[in-house]
């Protein structure tokens, strides 16, 4: 392409044109470059590194296409990796990534900085509210989140925590509760009753209601009631 | 203009002379809560970057500004035992198009908050305003050329700065990995001018200068001989790291043996110098580790006691 063809676009100055026509050529353009893609990269490997562990190879070819599609940038790391993980199932929606183990680490690592970044200004300490009379109204604790696993979550983070691919772990219905109620995020396995419970309890925009089992989680604190569950509106969860 | 330093304003002198004399610190970063938790006697104070500490929204949304709760509360406890300084990377005041009245509100507000003794930018810029109306973020800092009208731009934006948020304010001097031919002056002399136009003081980055001494083939020495140093309220050290034949500053662990040089040469000629601020990335905390962050804060402790008292 000709640098006419190119800066005809701007209303530049004789100067300026041949500032950029003779800048462009200079090696220092392509560290600027390279510089950028960097730059582009730390927020998702900061902040996503297992999903980047699991892409390996791919990550750069899928980065550059990302980059393609969303060509402006605020490099703020919170949005830069909610597009980021917006355009990773995008395509496997639509078929063109296929790893049976993307989506689930993807579902962990969004939880995990969900957490990390959101807003909880009013959440009390160990509050729990009853539910509505009715026995219905109940949600999940704005500082816990709840990830679905169909590979045993342990074996799948523990491989790529150490940069390896999992090794065919053990398939099933497996659930992980990140709990933000205290000074530092905890992790652990769910039994899967409480984790379907849990999950239901996330998507429902009405609430779920009362029951043996989710009594036993309104105790524990993972449930609560509408106003509770309410306090983050507004944040970045 | 050569030596046009000498016209600095006495009411401009009394600024900087007034600055507390801080000492040294450390550009704040994720990985150093160990450090901050173990080590309370070696830092005399936290320069943080505020744009870390919240989520910018954008132009229009409302709030435009959330801050990350977890952040600010690591910084309340950090605010409660050091003095802090803001270093800020997103007014971009070399853009030609763009200029955030809200995002200078928002960092006003945090000057008033954190009661930082002065705030700093870039000689550079990153926004440049996109078709729709929201910024285009430029992914690095890019450099401007040191012109007349660059410079108007520039003492017009830093005395609106000084109007919101009434407290000195600094300018860094940026990396640059391309030449901009037919410049009508130097650094120095824009950085001077510049200084004495706007009655901002000079943030030193010497790593910065390496770099582009480095990759530019010039004399660090003469750069740091033609600039105003009594203007020079800040100093920043740091370590780099080569890519694709290039120097870079890529904050990569310990500061660089040459810096130390340039620091030991420049701090006993600066007469108004408050502070040396070490900065290195988050990711080589395991190289450095707590005894490495205090082995450079030391040997940077026996530069600032050589400067002029």
């Amino acid at each position: 392409m000709s640098p006419k063809f190119v800066l005809e676009r701007y209303e530049l100055t004789d100067r300026e044109q041949r500032r950029l026509i003779r800048v462009v050529w200079q090696r220092g353009m392509s560290v600027s470059c390279t510089l950028y893609r960097i730059n582009r990269m730390t927020p998702l490997y900061t902040l996503l590194p297992l999903t980047c562990n699991l892409l390996g190879e791919e990550l750069v070819p899928l980065g550059e296409l990302f980059w393609v599609t969303f060509r402006d940038s605020d490099l703020q790391f919170k949005p830069e990796i909610d597009r980021f993980a917006r355009f990773l199932r995008d395509r496997m929606d639509s078929g063109l990534i296929q790893d049976p183990y993307l989506r689930e680490v993807l579902d962990f690592e969004q939880a995990l900085n969900a957490l990390s970044f959101a807003a909880f200004q009013g959440v009390s300490d160990g509050a729990v509210e009853l539910p509505e009379e009715n026995g219905h109204g109940l949600f999940l604790h704005p500082q816990v989140r709840v990830v679905a696993f169909r590979h045993d979550p342990l074996a799948t983070l523990d491989a790529l925590s150490r940069r390896s691919k999992p090794s065919e772990p053990i398939e099933g219905e497996f659930f992980l509760l990140i709990d933000g109620r205290t000074e530092r995020l905890e992790i652990v396995p769910a039994d899967a009753r409480f984790g379907r419970i849990l999950l239901e309890a996330a998507a429902s925009k009405a609430g779920i209601s009362i029951s043996e089992t989710s009594a036993v989680l309104l105790e524990l604190g993972l449930l609560v009631g509408p106003q509770l569950a309410s306090v983050n509106e507004g944040g970045l969860s | 203009m050569t030596g046009g330093y000498a016209a600095t304003s006495a009411q401009q002198v009394d600024e900087l002379l007034n600055i507390p004399k801080l000492g040294i610190g450390l550009l704040y970063n994720p990985s150093l809560v160990e450090f901050l938790e173990s080590d309370l006697d070696g830092l005399d104070y936290i320069e943080i970057i505020p744009d870390m500490f919240w989520t910018d929204r954008g132009h229009g949304q409302s709030p435009r500004y959330i801050d990350l709760e977890s952040w600010v509360r690591a910084l309340e406890w950090i605010a409660s035992r050091w003095p802090i300084v803001g270093h800020n990377i997103g007014l971009s005041l070399g853009s030609a198009d763009v200029f955030d009245e809200e995002h200078l509100d928002r960092l006003a507000g945090w000057v008033q908050r954190y009661r930082y003794p002065w705030h700093s930018d870039h000689l550079s810029f990153l926004r440049i305003s996109g078709p729709d109306g929201h910024d285009h973020n430029a992914g690095l800092a890019v450099p401007v050329p040191y012109d007349e009208e660059l410079l108007d731009l520039f003492i017009n934006r830093i005395k609106r700065v000084r109007q919101k948020a009434p407290i000195p304010f600094l300018i860094e001097n940026s990396v640059y990995f391309v030449d901009i031919p037919e410049q009508e002056m130097s650094e120095p002399e824009f950085l001077n001018r510049l200084s004495i136009g706007s009655g901002c003081g000079l943030l030193l980055d010497l790593h910065n200068l390496y770099t582009n001494s480095r990759n530019h083939n010039f004399d660090p020495l003469e750069f740091v001989n033609q600039l105003d140093l009594g203007r020079v309220v800040e100093i920043h050290i740091a370590g780099g790291s080569e890519l694709a034949g290039m120097w870079t500053d890529s904050h990569a662990g310990p500061v660089s043996e040459p810096v130390w040089e340039l620091l030991a040469y420049t701090v006993p000629k600066t007469a108004n110098l408050a502070a040396i601020t070490f900065e290195f990335h988050d990711s080589y905390y395991p190289l450095l580790k707590t005894e490495g962050i205090r082995q450079q804060l030391e040997r940077a402790r026996s530069s600032w006691n050589a400067r002029r008292v």
